[in-house]
């Protein structure tokens, strides 16, 4: 059996072409690597006959183009992730913020929503939950679906405390939901300060000046040029003395916004001083 | 006769990280992934300095590390803790550690923090 | 010789040990780059990298987002995250879905090398507890690669290279003392 890719680099841009003119989706910024490795992994999984095929049933079928969406982002997350940095969010960041009369925070490819229910609780343990507002967007309807409902698998909930214990969390972590079978429902307090919409990073404009952004490890999937695009997009929505937070391998450093950010010492988090 | 070192942890990596790098700077090392009959463990070996993880299995870092500086024969022995959560220091003083490490750390911080406690 | 234009390097339980002693009989003067992908948790990239950099006088870093891949540079996938290689020879991280129960996995990043680097690509399977990397290497060897695998008999944890051999068809099983000369060997 031939462990060869099932999908070619000119048949992913024939998919990449097919899939902007048809539905106004571009994912021609996006690292080819990345993409071309989930388009073969969904070939598979999917037992799609032919290519031929395959690119038939993402231009005709638009339950099944939404499937394609899900499935070539990459949606994988957990609660409190990387624990150092939701400790600087406790004790630098949201510290700093807690001045403003009212905190904006845009979480920029929330999934399904992992990121936004931590957040929630950092800030309901400082006290600043009421006055603030978490907008969560993602560029798939369906994942935001998931996210809106605060459900996660029961099994997680032992790595999650863990995480959230080493990025200084002193609660008891089980009192933030209620278990009920294989799941993990987060309390609906949580969730009131968080409004999920959709929104694609490459496509849409600024829609609001946030003191807070987070969008870890999505420009990972993404080249340079497109990287730099939406850095920018967030520096146009970004207050000065705002907050801009990264994964742990991705940077500011090389864009067109970098001189005007400085980081904060060990995490990949950086202020804005225009 | 090269000084002897005990590294508690759980995690195989951090193990045999440090085992290389102290067993280059000229130390014998000795590891365990659980504090399970601690005292026994740290008795059969002697060891001159012992690292201690806070997530241990078993009994935790706290307390493995209480019991050893409440037993006579073993109370004498430098005990480093170590941990990823910021509050190392806190937990070290708590379990009654000589001193911390905090994690991620590198080579030079972990060689410093030997040789300042047992020498070469 | 064989042709290289990258060497890479992947291994599980037992494969630190193999680099620690190969490493420092690698010439400066090889004209390619080495990519390393081990397994391992969270937490120890910068003990690895100084330990991996104490050992030899080649340039030894951890992988950034986008770089451009050099030569006479060997270069560590960190961490949680997997390697992908782009047709313009710069680094891709990935946070997807663990492949074999690993992330770092060295299926992933063999066969994202593979399809660029198709038959100027060498791979070393090392030590190891499970088999991610073997079907990697069928796919760098259906690129024309070479893959090599360390010899069972001397691996801390056998079950890779083994797995490999029976799976694959591999060019080459080095003991560890021969490991160095085959790498000054490629051009």
């Amino acid at each position: 059996m031939s462990s060869l890719p099932s999908i070619n680099d000119e048949q992913v841009e024939t998919l990449i072409d097919d899939v902007l003119e048809q539905y106004g989706y571009d994912f021609t910024g996006y690292s080819r690597a990345s993409l071309k490795r989930r388009l073969n992994r969904l070939y598979s999984l999917d037992k799609q006959v032919s290519f031929a095929e395959f690119r038939y049933k993402i231009g005709s079928d638009s339950v099944y183009f939404k499937r394609f969406v899900e499935q070539i982002t990459v949606n994988v997350t957990e609660m409190f992730r990387d624990p150092s940095f939701y400790k600087a969010l406790r004790d630098k960041v949201l510290p700093t913020l807690a001045t403003h009369p009212f905190i904006r925070i845009w979480l920029a490819g929330c999934s399904t929503g992992e990121e936004a229910y931590s957040m929630a609780i950092v800030l309901k343990e400082l006290n600043l939950l009421q006055k603030s507002l978490i907008y969560a967007t993602d560029i798939n309807p369906t994942v935001l679906e998931k996210a809106a409902q605060g459900m996660f698998p029961l099994s997680q909930m032992k790595q999650y405390s863990e995480n959230y214990i080493a990025s200084g969390g002193k609660e008891d972590f089980s009192s933030y939901y209620s278990a009920n079978y294989a799941v993990a429902k987060f309390d609906v307090d949580l969730k009131e300060k968080m409004i999920f919409s959709t929104h694609n990073l490459v496509a849409d404009h600024s829609f609001n000046e946030f003191q807070l952004i987070l969008c870890r490890n999505v420009l990972i999937y993404f080249d340079r040029d497109l990287q730099f695009k939406v850095l920018q997009l967030f520096d146009n929505s970004l207050e000065n003395l705002g907050f801009l937070a990264l994964g742990t391998k991705e940077t500011t450093d090389f864009s067109p916004i970098s001189k005007r950010y400085k980081r904060l010492e060990m995490e990949k988090i950086w202020r804005k001083d225009s | 006769m090269p000084k002897k070192v005990f590294i508690f942890d759980d995690n195989n990596d951090i193990l045999e990280l440090c085992t290389l790098i102290l067993e280059d700077a000229g130390y014998e090392i000795k590891t365990s992934a659980t504090s399970n009959n601690i005292i026994e463990q740290v008795l059969a070996y002697m060891p001159d300095i012992i690292f201690m993880d806070n997530w241990l299995p078993d009994v935790g870092g706290i307390e493995a590390t209480q019991e050893l500086k409440a037993h006579p024969d073993l109370k004498h022995i430098p005990v480093i803790y170590f941990s990823a959560n910021n509050d190392v220091s806190a937990l070290a003083n708590k379990a009654g550690a000589d001193s911390f490490l905090a994690k991620p750390f590198d080579i030079h911080t972990l060689e410093e923090i030997v040789s300042t406690h047992i020498g070469k | 010789m064989k042709n290289c234009d990258a060497l890479l390097i992947g291994g599980s339980a037992g494969s630190l040990d193999v680099l620690i002693k190969v490493l420092p009989s690698i010439a400066i003067d090889i004209t390619f780059p080495i990519i390393i992908v081990l397994h391992r948790k969270k937490g120890t990239d910068s003990l690895l990298s100084d330990l991996l950099s104490s050992k030899t006088k080649l340039i030894v870093k951890e992988v950034e987002e986008k770089e451009n891949i050099l030569p006479r540079t060997i270069y560590i996938v960190p961490s949680d995250y997997h390697l992908l290689i782009e047709k313009d020879f710069t680094f891709s991280l990935d946070y997807s879905e663990k492949v074999n129960y690993s992330r770092p996995s060295i299926d992933v990043t063999f066969q994202s090398a593979a399809e660029v680097y198709k038959d100027k690509l060498v791979c070393l399977l090392l030590s190891g507890s499970n088999a991610d990397g073997v079907n990697g290497l069928i796919t760098v060897k259906e690129f024309g690669g070479e893959i090599v695998v360390q010899d069972p008999k001397t691996a801390q944890v056998d079950y890779m290279p083994g797995q490999a051999i029976l799976r694959a068809n591999v060019d080459e099983v080095l003991e560890i003392e021969q490991m160095a000369d085959y790498i000054n060997n490629l051009k």
